[in-house]
């Protein structure tokens, strides 16, 4: 079981806070999705061995590209390797990208989720964000999408920004649940290095609430979605049952997934690589006929022990089981750490299991840091 | 080898006719009357390895093309990352003369830096000589000054050279009667250099020949050789550094070690090139090296004379006096478990640097581990970074402090240079801690800012005199503890960096003086307890605990800081608990980055000690270091 993410490196204009790869030239889109179908061409011959379960068209905006494009790039995908009967097959795309015939294109060429990046319900959020659509866009695109017939709608929402209060932020989360969304993303603002809000927030032009604040808003999407029937089932993630995200389920599982266009990541067998996060760079290579690789490391498996740690806690529990089968780490017998976590309600713990409790999501981190300096295989 | 046996037997002709032996077969010279041993010494940075340097170059020890950097003498990494010498470096240099005779040179060069004048003091005893350089656009400053009087004191004949006369703002008039004042020397006596240019350097070697004497020991007495310095290898053992004075030293000799009262036989001899070179004797006059085959590090000291089990000397040379620590610190292995082997790199760094001592003391909050008296902030600094990287030890070092005299109630006089060890305020009749004489050389124009300064610090004024009309010498006397953190750069920076500074121990005086600790959520980190003056404690304290707040890094609860006297708290703060700690977002790059992070984390936690349940990281233990005013 594998996946495969695309990377769409086109946005129309580039957001405030954003530091995934992307250019606002549109110019390239033909010459990109023709590499691209070249870089599936010229991919490991292993990819053809795995059934791929999951296909995820990411970005940058996935959505400028016309669905013919998309189409083709799928066609491609076909071609070149061996998909399951059933995959998931998600493109995010972004309201005011977007015209509603384009979802019946998506369901066509086989898209059977779709990820929004709505991000606010308020247009001052959304203008703070510098996104280039307003709330009115971004309900409508989510009534599209409803409308067309898609049955697995995903909506991204960004909390804790200097423009809003946690009131706000209650409205926000609870027009989300009115479109009953299958799934749910949100995510606290993150401060990227480079990106022109983290130079705001330097300048002092721009104040970050306070952890307090944030801490309140993520408690409230936890304990709201869940009254609401969500599984919060990773820190940033909540679904209807049995529907979260299986690719991104599968990245936090250390599955294998191979990572197309600039930018993507790909993981197999404890290793990883990545493309060149440059479109020039990226083509260049392309036209040689060469793997656009950037870089690559090998995880020990002291590495991959840390890596699976976090996922786990991320997905709110820790198998002590699995890990002590597959890492033959040594844990403190009196257990001393786990009954501190169970004391200040950061955990709950039973035959092996660890679950985080909602006070302990708020300090995953710190968890898994506890957590991984007790164990002394490291 | 041959040669030698047959240089004992020629020794007769060499008095007729020495320079033919000496050029044909030996490396060592026959009559003592050709050999010169002498010193470089200076202020920091006027120039003593650049002149070595060239000196070496002139005489062929070493050619321009194997001088792959300057200051070639600096061998240590850290010397030359620093660009200042730290120990004394002794090297062995053939010269033929203007005279025509061939000469041995021993020159040793020496550090600058206040905190390594032990270095100095040790070198001065192996010589007869000592060229005393003066940066020609920096003038007299105070290691000139104290070098200099050290110098004479040890009966030395000195040369004195300004140095980087190339520089534009060299001043070399003004600097020649600033010498001729302090030496009383004449005008023609002074040599004109730059050792950047190459300028001097033959005058400097034909000085060295005429004016220096020879030395003047018995070549047939017992023996008797002084240890100036040593060095520790992992697999000869301990390599000494001698000045033989009486007496002839070979290869297989019994040798007897007059301090540590052990005997041994000499498994090797030689002298100190670029690398050692083995000449299987030595005799009065020379310098050179002894590996006495001693394996354990506490067989050889430094100051001890060597001389023969066999037809042994009276009694040792005078010695030295031992280095004088002024400041004291607590040296903990990160990890507990390497309490032994940090005990074996002191021992061996010891070797290498004579002034370093320690004992083993414990702290609650961080293990077992060492207090270690050092000359100085720098001298600490160094010895924990040798420690770091020639001993691979990894050391959490706690703030550094002056040692006091506790005098208690019922007569009992302790000696305090651990404050967590100061007896309680009710056993103490008074407190003394150590003052030193201060020897600040200034331009004029800063007097009035270095008074303000010395007076903030508590100093008593002396006197002030005058070097030239431009430049003062200014006496104070000064708590030491007061001047061992910030004083040097605060001195530096209130008179643009002209001001020089030069102490010595003068003795111990009373002060008002208080224990302040440090609690953490009610408890008492030992480490962080310091000992200050009591009109200044609440200042300090107030700063302590803001500083600590910075610091230590939030935890998942609150953290209150207080500073107190007893159990008076006189400051507070509070590091607010964490709110939340966890980040949004973890595909692809991502991963990779939160990884390093924890990867990160688990190694900084081995640098963190925990106090009840507060983690305190390393940095924390050296807060009062990094506290501005
Ligand atoms: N312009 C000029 N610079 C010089 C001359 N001699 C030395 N220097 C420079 O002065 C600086 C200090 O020189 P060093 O030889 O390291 O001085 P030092 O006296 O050995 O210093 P310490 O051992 O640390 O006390 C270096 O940057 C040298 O390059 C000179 O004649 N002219
Ligand atoms: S639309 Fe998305 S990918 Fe594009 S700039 Fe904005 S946040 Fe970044
Ligand atoms: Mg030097």
């Amino acid at each position: 079981m594998a996946g495969i993410y695309i990377h769409i490196p086109f946005c129309e204009r580039k957001c405030i806070y954003c530091d995934f790869y992307s250019i606002e030239d549109n110019s390239l889109q033909q010459k990109f999705v023709s590499s691209l179908i070249k870089e599936i061409e010229l991919s490991d011959a292993v990819w053809q061995n795995e059934i791929i379960e999951t296909i995820y068209f990411g970005g940058g905006t996935p959505s400028v590209l016309s669905p013919h494009k998309i189409g083709t790039i799928l066609k491609a995908i076909h071609n070149r390797f061996n998909i399951s009967a059933e995959p998931e097959v998600t493109i995010e795309i972004n309201p005011g990208t977007i015209i509603p015939h384009y979802f019946k294109e998506y369901l066509s060429s086989g898209i059977n989720r779709v990820s929004i990046g709505v991000q606010s319900f308020r247009d001052q959020d959304l203008q703070f964000l510098s996104r280039i659509h307003n709330a009115s866009e971004a309900t409508n695109t989510i009534l599209d999408a409803r409308r067309s017939g898609f049955n697995n709608i995903s909506i991204d929402l960004i909390y804790s920004l200097p423009t809003q209060t946690l009131d706000n932020w209650k409205e926000i989360i609870r027009r989300a649940v009115e479109f009953n969304p299958e799934h749910i993303s949100a995510y606290n603002l993150t401060v990227e290095n480079q990106t022109p809000l983290s130079r705001m927030v330097q300048s002092g032009s721009v104040t970050i609430p306070e952890d307090d604040l944030c801490a309140k808003m993520f408690r409230y999407a936890m304990k709201y979605l869940e009254e609401c029937g969500y599984i919060h089932y990773e820190v940033s993630n909540y679904s209807l049952p049995n529907m979260e995200s299986k690719h991104n389920s599968n990245y936090w599982m250390h599955k294998p997934y191979l990572g197309l266009g600039p930018s993507a990541h790909s993981y197999r067998n404890d290793l990883r690589w990545w493309n060149h996060r440059n479109i020039g760079d990226y083509l260049d290579n392309i036209a040689e006929g060469k793997v656009p690789l950037s870089g690559s490391e090998h995880l020990t498996p002291q590495q991959t022990m840390i890596e699976e740690v976090m996922f786990q806690l991320r997905m709110g529990k820790l198998d002590f089981n699995h890990l002590q089968n597959k890492f033959k780490i040594e844990m403190d017998p009196s257990q001393k750490l786990i009954k501190d976590l169970i004391n200040d309600n950061y955990i709950e713990y039973k035959d092996g299991i660890v679950k985080l409790t909602e006070n302990g999501f708020v300090f995953c981190d710190e968890i898994t840091k506890r957590f991984l300096n007790s164990f002394s295989i490291m | 080898m041959k040669i030698l046996e047959l240089r004992t037997i020629f020794g007769i002709f060499s008095l007729i006719n020495p320079a033919s032996i000496l050029r044909d077969c030996s490396y060592l010279p026959l009559m003592m009357e050709h050999i010169r041993n002498f010193c470089i010494i200076a202020h920091i940075d006027h120039g003593k390895s650049t002149i070595a340097d060239r000196l070496l170059e002139r005489t062929g020890t070493i050619t321009e093309r194997e001088m792959k950097f300057n200051q070639v003498l600096d061998d240590m990494e850290l010397e030359q990352e620093r660009g200042i010498t730290i120990k004394l470096h002794a090297i062995h240099m053939k010269y033929r003369a203007a005279d025509r005779n061939e000469y041995t040179l021993n020159l040793i060069d020496t550090p600058g830096h206040v905190d390594f004048s032990y270095e100095v003091s040790r070198s001065l005893e192996a010589c007869e000589g000592a060229i005393l350089v003066i940066d020609a656009s920096q003038g007299v400053e105070a290691q000139t000054i104290s070098n200099l009087y050290l110098a004479i004191e040890a009966g030395l004949e000195i040369i004195p050279v300004i140095n980087k006369i190339d520089l534009p703002g060299a001043m070399t008039e003004q600097v020649k009667h600033q010498i001729i004042d302090l030496i009383g020397c004449k005008e023609d006596d002074i040599i004109m250099a730059s050792a950047k240019m190459k300028i001097g350097v033959d005058e400097i070697l034909e000085a060295v020949v005429k004016r220096i004497p020879a030395p003047s020991g018995n070549p047939t007495a017992p023996l008797k050789a002084l240890i100036f310095d040593s060095i520790f290898d992992s697999y000869r053992g301990s390599i000494v550094y001698i000045r033989v004075v009486d007496g002839v030293l070979r290869e297989k000799d019994k040798v007897k070690f007059f301090a540590t009262n052990k005997y041994f036989d000499a498994e090797e001899v030689g002298i100190l090139e670029m690398d050692r070179l083995r000449t299987k004797e030595l005799r009065a006059g020379d310098v050179g090296y002894l590996i006495p085959g001693a394996k354990d590090v506490h067989d050889t000291k430094v100051g001890d004379t060597i001389t023969n089990a066999n037809n042994p000397a009276d009694g040792p040379l005078p010695g030295y006096k031992e280095a004088k620590p002024m400041v004291f610190a607590g040296l903990y292995p990160v990890n507990a478990d390497n309490f032994g082997e940090l005990r074996e790199s002191l021992e061996k760094l010891r070797m290498n640097d004579a002034s370093l001592i320690f004992e083993p003391e414990s702290s609650v909050a961080l293990g077992f581990g060492f207090r270690a008296g050092f000359l100085g902030l720098l001298h600490m600094e160094i010895v924990q970074e040798r420690l770091e990287r020639e001993y691979q030890q990894e050391l959490i070092t706690t703030v550094p402090n002056v040692e006091y005299r506790v005098i208690k109630l019922d007569g009992d006089v302790v000696l305090v240079d651990n404050p967590a060890f100061m007896p309680p305020i009710g056993d103490i009749d008074r407190i003394e801690e150590p003052f030193i004489r201060a020897q600040i050389i200034t331009p004029t124009e800063y007097i009035g800012n270095i008074m303000k300064l010395c007076t903030d610090r508590r100093g008593v004024y002396k006197n002030t005199t005058y070097i030239d009309p431009t430049r003062a010498d200014l006496r104070y006397e000064l708590p030491l503890s007061e001047i061992i953190f910030d004083f040097y750069d605060k001195l530096k920076s209130t008179s643009r960096g002209y001001a020089s500074l030069d102490y010595d121990f003068l003795e111990n005086r009373e002060s008002d003086l208080v224990k302040l600790d440090i609690l953490l959520n009610g408890e008492s980190v030992d480490a962080l307890s310091s000992i200050v003056h009591r009109d200044k404690a609440y200042e300090w304290g107030k700063k302590l605990c803001a500083k600590l707040r910075k610091l230590i890094p939030r935890q998942m609860f609150e953290v209150v800081i207080q500073a107190a006297i007893g159990s008076k708290v006189i400051a507070r703060d509070t590091i607010s608990a964490m709110r939340k700690n966890v980040i949004a977002k973890c595909y692809g790059g991502d991963i990779s980055r939160k990884r390093k992070l924890l990867e990160k984390q688990k190694e900084g936690k081995k640098r963190m000690k925990q106090v009840g349940r507060v983690e305190i990281p390393q940095e924390a233990f050296l807060a009062v270091l990094a506290m501005e005013e």
